[in-house]
């Protein structure tokens, strides 16, 4: 099957993604130099105080961003990027993948007091796992016994995993982190 | 010179304790692996180990991170001679005729000549690491902080510009990384964009942002974009019936010394240079071998010297960057800027004063580099084709791991979730920006040394009262700084060369 063909991905023009990101890091960076005018002036003459270094960085930001934005909306006026065959000048993203992976792994901080370190690491990499062997199984050739295979083949190499970052965090670099199980019957004899 | 030479018993006894001994053994270790993996290259796989260092001490941090840094430029080696994936740009130029040893049945062969290369660019590099580090640190405490100061411009320029595809987006890039270094405290009792939240007084972590940049875009990648790649294929080399001919006879080492040299010299001249890097060494040491060598000409089907050049410089950069980084505290790159912080975070500060008063830790950071690279010697002697294997594991499999490890590693810091918060925010937009070849080494890179720019700054703008153009005005200062306007004016005019030449 065609890589390709099993991703979501979307094309996006490398000016838009540009003119989207500097236009960001722009107003972010005007935004912040507003909040340097309310910092504490110099305490003694020849203290550059608080605001003096972040605002030099800011016209550095100024400097490369402002320029580069008019380049890019020129470039998009024009409508470089668009002719075919010019591959280069877009790049594709799978925004659905993307978002699903920040947000599991966002859950890893907010789950783990709640249900402890073994509960979190296992169900998270399961999810990614499964997911992952699934990638080639298409609603055609899916069968209840591939899915529990995929589930089996994903426990697993979870199990496995989460055992040996246990290993490497709780035993040996000595990471208090909250457990549910582990403590109790595993200590690597350590 | 000599009262380094002083410490050289007691740091020699600290080197061989089984800890130690242990230390550099994990390290070099655990960096073949992680080079042999596609896309990590020594940056990636000092951020995703960072958390290791916890519970170290200076310096076993600092032995056990120049261990995974000369390994892993090393590691990224055995796939791409084996086959044919480098693991990152700077291999790219070994497949060129490392594969094609391969492919000729010479793969033994190949492997020890890119290791015996990768080892000696190790040891030649230290010993002009020591000469260099103490003569430019000498130089170093003659600076004021207003040269200091010029100097961290000085880098920035350098960074700025050779990172990524064009200057305005290295810049940007660098100027983000500044911002970001101001968060928090501000040294003055004032506390700078914060926002009333109480995870960000003490302002970003280093561990965070390291990882979050370096790291975090890779775990991104490897689970998002898995669909794309590609898995590699195993060359079919029956080794067995060459067994004679994958031997390194004398006339081959007679052949290698003037490559061994000249590409060792080149590959420490440019890891000297903040921003030029392993990648850029290798290809300068191949196109330079291919111009100097006898058989220039057959470069790029399977000649031993073709493969000796980019791996002697490859590992001749470690030690290379190392110089700037320690004696004036500028990192000249992602994998140095990851080594500095290493060292603030245990209360070591890089400068020209570490050598006045640390002598015997820049001791041990020199002879761990040669006892690194002789276990280097005998792991890859032993386990070479082993490594391999590494660079076959499905992206699939390798993808979640890499992420779990990057969101435990961080949250392991300080368990504080905010941080992990933090770091896949930053990793995300680092990920995004790569699409878009914003690059995200200059971030890392600025936002080590800002802190650094800014205390020189303060401190030369308090001696002057707060005249800056008696700062700027000194004769060493203005030298450095026009040095810094000319290589901008360089990086920008190549730019725009390139761009021409693309579009005609």
């Amino acid at each position: 099957m065609d890589d390709e063909e099993t991703a979501v991905t979307s094309k996006v023009l490398l000016t838009t993604g540009d003119l989207f990101a500097v236009g960001a890091v722009l107003a972010g960076t005007l935004y912040l130099l507003y909040e340097t005018f309310s910092m504490s002036p110099p305490m003694l003459p020849g203290y550059p105080g608080d605001s003096f270094f972040p605002r030099l960085s800011i016209v550095l930001i100024l400097m490369c961003g402002v320029p580069l934005i008019f380049t890019r909306y020129r470039d998009h006026v024009m409508g470089r990027g668009e002719l075919e065959g010019e591959k280069d000048e877009t790049f594709s993203i799978d925004i659905r993948g993307f978002l699903i992976v920040t947000a599991v792994a966002l859950s890893f901080p907010f789950l783990l007091p709640i249900f402890g370190f073994e509960i979190v690491t296992f169900s998270i990499l399961t999810l990614w796992f499964a997911t992952r062997f699934n990638e080639y199984v298409t609603a055609e050739t899916m069968t209840t016994d591939i899915v529990v295979k995929v589930l089996v083949r994903a426990a697993v190499m979870a199990l496995v995993t989460m055992c040996l970052l246990y290993f490497i965090f709780v035993i040996m670099l000595n990471v208090s982190m909250p457990v549910m199980f582990f403590p109790k019957y595993i200590d690597f004899g350590l | 010179m000599l009262d380094l030479l002083n410490h050289a018993g007691p740091a020699f006894a600290f080197i061989i304790q089984l800890p130690t001994l242990g230390i550099l053994l994990l390290g070099i270790i655990l960096g073949i692996l992680l080079g042999a993996l596609p896309g990590f290259g020594s940056s990636q796989s000092m951020a995703l180990l960072f958390p290791m260092t916890f519970a170290m001490s200076p310096e076993h941090a600092i032995l056990f991170f120049i261990a995974v840094y000369s390994a892993a430029e090393y590691g990224g080696s055995v796939p791409a001679i084996l086959i044919r994936t480098p693991g990152t740009p700077a291999q790219a130029v070994t497949v060129l005729d490392g594969y094609a040893m391969t492919r000729k049945g010479l793969a033994g062969k190949a492997l020890k000549i890119s290791l015996i290369s990768g080892v000696l660019g190790g040891l030649i590099s230290t010993m002009i690491f020591i000469v260099g580090a103490t003569s430019l640190a000498e130089i170093g405490l003659q600076f004021g902080p207003g040269e200091m100061f010029a100097l961290g411009i000085f880098g920035l320029s350098i960074i700025g510009t050779f990172f990524g595809k064009s200057p305005a987006k290295g810049f940007l890039a660098a100027g983000i990384g500044l911002m970001m270094g101001t968060i928090g405290s501000s040294g003055f009792g004032g506390l700078r964009f914060t926002f009333d939240q109480g995870y960000l007084m003490d302002g970003l972590p280093l561990i965070v942002v390291v990882i979050g940049l370096l790291a975090a875009p890779e775990g991104f990648r490897l689970l998002v974009d898995h669909r794309k790649t590609i898995e590699p294929t195993i060359a079919t080399v029956d080794a067995e019936e060459l067994k004679e001919k994958n031997k390194i006879t004398s006339l081959d080492i007679r052949r290698l010394i003037p490559t061994w040299i000249r590409c060792s010299l080149i590959g420490t001249a440019i890891g000297i240079i903040p921003g030029a890097g392993a990648s850029v060494g290798s290809l300068v040491a191949y196109n330079e071998e291919k111009r100097w060598s006898k058989r220039g000409d057959q470069f790029g089907t399977g000649v031993e010297e073709g493969l000796a050049a980019p791996e002697i410089s490859n590992n001749s950069v470690v030690a290379g960057t190392l110089v700037p980084s320690l004696t004036l505290g500028i990192p000249g790159s992602g994998a140095a800027a990851i080594l500095l912080g290493v060292l603030i975070t245990k209360g070591v500060v890089p400068g020209p004063m570490l050598f006045e008063e640390q002598p015997q830790f820049i001791m041990t950071v020199f002879l761990g580099l040669i006892v690194g690279n002789f276990i280097m010697l005998a792991i890859g002697l032993i386990g070479a084709r082993s490594f391999a294997m590494v660079a076959k594991i499905p992206r699939r499999i390798l993808g979640p791991f890499v992420m779990i490890l990057i969101v435990i590693g961080t949250y392991a810091y300080a368990n504080y979730g905010a941080h992990v918060v933090m770091a896949l925010v930053i990793g995300a937009i680092a990920y995004y920006f790569d699409k878009l070849s914003i690059p995200a080494v200059p971030i890392v890179l600025a936002f080590v040394m800002g802190p650094i720019i800014e205390l020189n700054m303060n401190r030369a703008m308090t001696i002057h009262a707060g005249d800056m153009m008696v700062v700027l005005t000194r004769p060493i200062t203005v030298t450095i700084l026009l040095a810094s306007l000319a290589t901008i004016y360089f990086g920008i005019s190549r730019t725009r060369k390139d761009r021409l030449i693309e579009e005609d």
